[in-house]
């Protein structure tokens, strides 16, 4: 058996939090949910995280900052940005880059799959 | 007087009588004027005869007087004394005698009494007269027999001549100068003349008389034969008598040849043939000097008694024993105006006054009759018509067989003593009664002027026995000031016996002085002596202070119509002015000349002349009074306002006799009407402007006085006065107890009401009315209720209107808000959906697990369900804010408005990284309120607290939410932040519509805010903090404890006002 993949969720919505890791894990993935960004830096293993699922609007640190600055530090991992304000700025997803997509919430199944599989390519 | 008549009449009634008829009516005169016992004449001459006649068994027998007298005084009658005393047998007779012509020659007349006082002037004088008169009568009654005689012998004569010369004429020539030798020897002056006048023949005494030949006298005239004085007079009556072929006389004095003139009577008698022609003319000259000396002597003598007899105040007549008037004297002819043959008729012909007709007949008739004296009083007219009143009295004389020879009588006017005695008859006729119910005060006082009489009236007035009062001038009842004046009038009365009428005061018997007229009259007897004075005493005082207070009043007239505060004039029944007052010119500043006539005119404003002019032409046809206003042209060239008025004067007839006017000024009153006028327009005119109606009300009557507009509000016909019924079928229903509460609130005396009322027109349409009304009593104590009723309908339907507008307004910014929170709000709800979304994928992949994760399933399905409740709330509140809601009224707990606004707001706030702290306050009372308004200002307050502070890079963007309670019982909501504050010259405006400060928005957040808060009856407003930011604060009142939430207003039911019509 395979390793499964580590996805992180940053979100300071309770709801996002509960549902999506459980979606996740039935989905396969390996999950750490976080309510803010910087609970997610303050956290041990970064660098394991194969894909970062991010809340555009946060307080303190929103998404994009928070992506911004694990790049600053070093670190490429894929970023699929969720957010429910339509109209929310999000920083241009640069092909190549770490930033892979942006969902608006809600979002379906097949598009949260896609997403990941654009992040993390199965082979 | 009536024997003295009797003498007076005598020589008119002797003319052409013979010597008995003279010495029989000689007779009767003197025994009735003389009061002798007998009288006796005895005339001398050719036919001596004596007289006498007397009273039965008093006169002596006529030879034995005769016998006594010659006995006593001599044979030689004028020597005979004028009076003296004789004895007839064994009676002393007393004599009064006078001779008839100047030595007696004609007689003597004697008068005898046995009385002895007979010697008295009064007979003598009249004895004397009759005397005179009777002598002149008898000589003319003696030449007249003579003449006759020898005119008759002359005729007779002549005639036996002429037959003879007619049968020889041979005989004729001798027979002529045999005639010759007759009329020579006839003792008198006889000529014979030709029918042309030329002397043919005079006799020897002629010759002798005037000691001229026949040539001379035939040039009788143009010599000095004949007087001067008489020749024209001779001439003329010779001439004429030739002429006329009829015996004539001249008279005329003839001079003698010693050239002393003597008086002549020439009788010129014609001597006719038997054809009748005049063949000669035969004159007899007598000497008549002698006679005429006599009759000059009595006709003297005459003049002095008819003098005498003229100065008695009576017209004399005598009449025939059957009553025809046979000689009247000429005061009679000078009274009536009326010969002797008009008098004669007196029975018929009006002279006495036809209502004393009957009685003068009557007692005339009897009179006569029986050969009675008689007295009537009558009228009798005078020569000018008027009657006048007379006393008649007729006295018989009688022959000595007792039969009535003549009647003698005399009138005496009595015109002034009969009035006045009519009168006091009238008035004692009924003397008693009447004079003592007449009005005025009656005094009689003796002639002498002694008070003998008076009426209860008198006395009463100076509650005084007569006799005191009879001492009038000197017991103090007379006013000193007039007491003089009133002895003066009332003594000169008494001694002139001319009425008296003077004035003078009398002391009541209180003591006051009043003003009394007073009339004397003196009643006279029935020999014109005053018997009484009867004196009338009229109380004049009211009248004499009337005529005092008259005198000032007239004595003011002048100084007032000069001086009365107008114009007064006064013009003739044309319409042209007479007169105008001082004051008239000087307003016009014009003469009395400039303005007279019609130039008056000219001062007439030229816009009111016609009207003046009409109306003065209209009231002078009528004769009415006029009134017109005008203006007048003063004399400094301003018109002011007049009022005319002008009165007519009539005379009895009601004939226009003047005009009298006066013009009153009334420029005040004309200014004051006019802004009255403009007052009265302009408050119709505002009222109508503010559909603002005034009413009053009087308690006592249900009076209703409504103004013009009050009606057009109502819509009740002007025509008829409003009523409380006709109010009450107007107003609406569901307002109808209202009305009545407050009317009855007005009645028990409650004031000030203000309150709306809607009125249910008849074709459906409300109108909404405001009444503001207040008690008030009027000037004479009644209550009335004043008050105003606005028809606010229009502002009504503005305000429903505004407040539709505000809460479109509300609700459009509202949802404007709402719209600028989209993204927060999707936020809100798309973050739960995600969660659902989310928990139903990984519950479907749990149930699609083998073997299934049920116990995984179930749990996201339960937080599914929690998640869309989660959006549900958020739905629900988002369609609360979104409803479009009229004005509620709820209770509100503004802390959980406040939570749920935060719910609402909170993505908001988080997207722009706002903090908001909340500090609610525990046990916050409740408000009434709109709820959904409310949070829409807290909405609105805390969005613009994020706005404030978005800009804020260098701090943490804080807000904070608090509510409190502050002292007035007020609940408060503050929304607090740290932004940039406000600008404090800007925080009055805030609340203005379209005031924004950013740059976005439409700037009507706060001003909505603001009206939804004052609706609230609350109030908003801004304030700078200690710190930096700024504070939005709103207060709005508390719920009443114990509010219910219902209509409070609770009725009086005292008086239930019905609609007309709906019965009792």
């Amino acid at each position: 058996m395979t390793k499964r993949l580590l996805v992180t969720v940053v979100d300071d919505d309770e709801s996002v939090r509960e549902s999506l890791p459980d979606l996740l894990k039935v989905l396969g993935y390996s999950v750490q949910a976080f309510s803010s960004a910087a609970a997610f830096l303050g956290s041990a293993d970064i660098e394991n995280n194969d894909c970062l699922i991010l809340d555009v609007a946060m307080p303190e640190m929103t998404g994009p900052e928070l992506s911004v600055e694990l790049r600053r530090r070093g670190y490429r991992i894929p970023v699929v940005f969720i957010t429910a304000h339509r109209d929310y700025s999000v920083p241009p997803l640069v092909p190549g880059q770490d930033a892979v997509q942006c969902l608006l919430k809600p979002f379906s199944e097949a598009a949260l799959i896609a997403a990941l599989d654009t992040a993390i390519p199965r082979n | 007087m009536s024997g003295l008549a009797a003498l007076a009449a005598l020589p008119a009634i002797w003319v052409g009588r013979d010597a008995d008829y003279v010495l029989e009516t000689l007779l009767d005169a003197l025994l009735s004027a003389l009061k002798a016992d007998f009288v006796c004449v005895t005339l001398e001459g050719p036919k001596p005869k004596s007289r006498i006649r007397g009273r039965s068994g008093v006169t002596p027998a006529h030879d034995q007087l005769l016998r006594a007298l010659a006995g006593t005084f001599g044979d030689d009658k004028s020597a005979w004394p004028p009076a003296g005393e004789i004895s007839v047998g064994a009676d002393a007779i007393s004599i009064l005698s006078a001779p008839m012509g100047l030595q007696g020659e004609v007689g003597v007349v004697v008068a005898g009494t046995r009385r002895r006082d007979f010697d008295d002037e009064t007979g003598g004088l009249l004895l004397g007269a009759a005397a005179n008169q009777a002598a002149l009568a008898l000589q003319a009654v003696r030449r007249l027999d003579e003449q006759k005689q020898i005119a008759s012998d002359l005729d007779e004569r002549v005639a036996q001549r002429t037959a003879e010369l007619a049968r020889a004429n041979e005989a004729l020539r001798f027979a002529a100068r045999e005639s010759r030798e007759i009329v020579d020897n006839i003792p008198t002056l006889v000529g014979l003349l030709s029918p042309t006048g030329q002397v043919e023949l005079v006799n020897r005494q002629i010759h002798e008389y005037t000691g001229r030949s026949t040539e001379e006298l035939e040039k009788w005239g143009m010599s000095d034969l004949v007087h001067q004085d008489d020749l024209a007079d001779a001439l003329d009556s010779f001439v004429a008598g030739f002429a006329a072929g009829e015996p004539f006389e001249i008279v005329y004095r003839m001079r003698r040849h010693d050239g002393i003139y003597r008086w002549f009577e020439g009788l010129h008698h014609p001597l006719k043939d038997a054809e009748g022609r005049v063949v000669r003319w035969c004159v007899s000259c007598n000497d008549i000097e002698d006679r005429k000396q006599v009759e000059d002597a009595l006709r003297e003598r005459e003049r002095t008694w008819r003098s005498v007899i003229n100065g008695i105040p009576g017209l004399t007549a005598t009449l025939s024993p059957r009553g025809m008037v046979e000689a009247v004297n000429r005061q009679i002819v000078e009274y009536t105006g009326c010969e002797l043959e008009a008098l004669r008729g007196w029975g018929s012909n009006g002279i006495v006054h036809p209502e004393d007709m009957p009685h003068v007949a009557e007692i005339f008739g009897k009179s006569i009759a029986a050969g009675a004296s008689y007295e009537i009083e009558q009228r009798l007219r005078r020569f000018d018509g008027e009657y006048r009143w007379f006393s008649n009295r007729g006295t018989p004389a009688f022959d000595a067989s007792g039969q009535v020879v003549r009647w003698y009588v005399l009138l005496v006017d009595i015109h002034e003593a009969r009035l006045v005695a009519d009168a006091l008859r009238s008035s004692e006729d009924n003397a008693r009664s009447i004079v003592s119910s007449i009005a005025g005060m009656i005094a009689v006082f003796t002639a002498d002027g002694q008070l003998c009489g008076g009426n209860q009236q008198l006395l009463d007035f100076f509650e005084q026995p007569l006799e005191e009062v009879g001492r009038w001038a000197t017991n103090g009842m007379t006013h000193p000031d007039d007491l003089q004046y009133c002895i003066d009038s009332f003594m000169g009365s008494i001694v002139s016996g001319e009425p008296y009428n003077y004035e003078t005061r009398f002391k009541r018997a209180d003591g006051v002085w009043r003003w009394f007229n007073i009339r004397g009259q003196p009643l006279r007897d029935a020999s014109g002596q005053i018997a009484r004075w009867y004196g009338l005493l009229t109380d004049i005082d009211d009248r004499k202070r009337a005529e005092e207070a008259l005198e000032v009043s007239e004595r003011n007239l002048q100084l007032t119509v000069d001086t009365i505060p107008a114009l007064a004039w006064s013009a003739r029944i044309d319409g042209t002015a007479d007169f105008f007052n001082r004051h008239y010119l000087e307003y016009v500043g014009k003469t009395p000349e400039e303005l007279g006539g019609w130039a008056w005119t000219a001062a007439v404003h030229p816009d009111d002349i016609a009207r003046l002019g009409a109306t003065w032409n209209l009231a002078r046809e009528t004769g009415g009074n006029a009134e017109c206003e005008a203006r007048l042209l003063g004399a400094d060239g301003a018109y002011r306002w007049f009022i005319f008025r002008a009165n007519p004067l009539l005379d009895d007839a009601g004939n226009v006799l003047k005009w009298y006017g006066i013009n009153t000024d009334i420029e005040d009153r004309k200014r004051a009407e006019e802004s009255l006028r403009l007052s009265e327009a302009s408050l119709a005119e505002a009222q109508r402007l503010s559909s603002l109606g005034s009413f009053q009300w009087r308690l006592d009557t249900d009076e209703l006085t409504f103004s013009d507009e009050l009606y057009r509000i109502f819509e009740f016909d002007t025509a008829e006065p409003a009523t409380l019924e006709q109010i009450a079928a107007r107003v609406d229903p569901d307002d109808l107890p209202l009305l009545t509460e407050k009317m009855e609130l007005a009645r028990v005396g409650i004031d000030d009401h203000s309150y709306d009322i809607r009125l249910r027109m008849p074709d459906g349409r409300t109108k909404h009315l405001r009444s503001v009304s207040r008690s008030g009593t009027e000037s004479d104590g009644r209550r009335v209720f004043r008050g105003t009723i606005q028809d606010v309908t229009q502002r009504k339907l503005s305000e429903e209107a505004l407040n539709e507008l505000r809460t479109e307004l509300a609700h459009v910014s509202r949802v404007s808000t709402l719209g600028a929170m989209t993204a927060s709000i999707a936020h809100e709800v798309n973050q739960p959906l995600a969660g659902i979304i989310t928990n139903a994928s990984t519950c479907l992949r749990m149930l699609a697990m083998d073997p299934p994760n049920i116990e995984g399933a179930l749990e996201t399905a339960r937080r599914s369900i929690r998640d869309g409740n989660r959006a549900a709330e958020v739905i629900t509140r988002l369609r609360a804010m979104f409803r479009k809601t009229t004005n509620t009224s709820e209770t509100v707990d503004l802390n959980e408005a406040a939570r749920d606004v935060i719910v609402l707001a909170g993505s908001e706030l988080r997207r722009k990284r706002v903090e908001l702290e909340t500090n609610l306050a525990s046990d916050l009372p409740p408000v009434m309120g709109d709820r959904v308004q409310l949070q829409q200002v807290i909405l609105n307050l805390l969005l613009n607290a994020a706005d404030a502070v978005t800009d804020i890079r260098d701090r943490p963007r804080r807000a904070m939410l608090k509510t409190s309670e502050d002292e007035d019982g007020n609940v408060r909501l503050t929304v607090q932040d740290n932004g940039g504050g406000i600008d404090p010259s800007s925080s009055t405006k805030l609340f203005d519509a379209f005031y924004t400060t950013k740059a976005s928005g439409m700037g009507i957040g706060l001003s909505v805010s603001r009206s939804i808060i004052e609706r609230h009856g609350g109030r908003i407003w801004a304030s700078a903090n200690d710190g930096p930011g700024a504070s939005f604060s709103f207060a709005v009142p508390r719920s009443p404890k114990g509010y219910n939430g219902g209509d409070a207003t609770a009725y009086s039911a005292h008086t239930q006002l019905r609609p007309q019509g709906e019965g009792q």
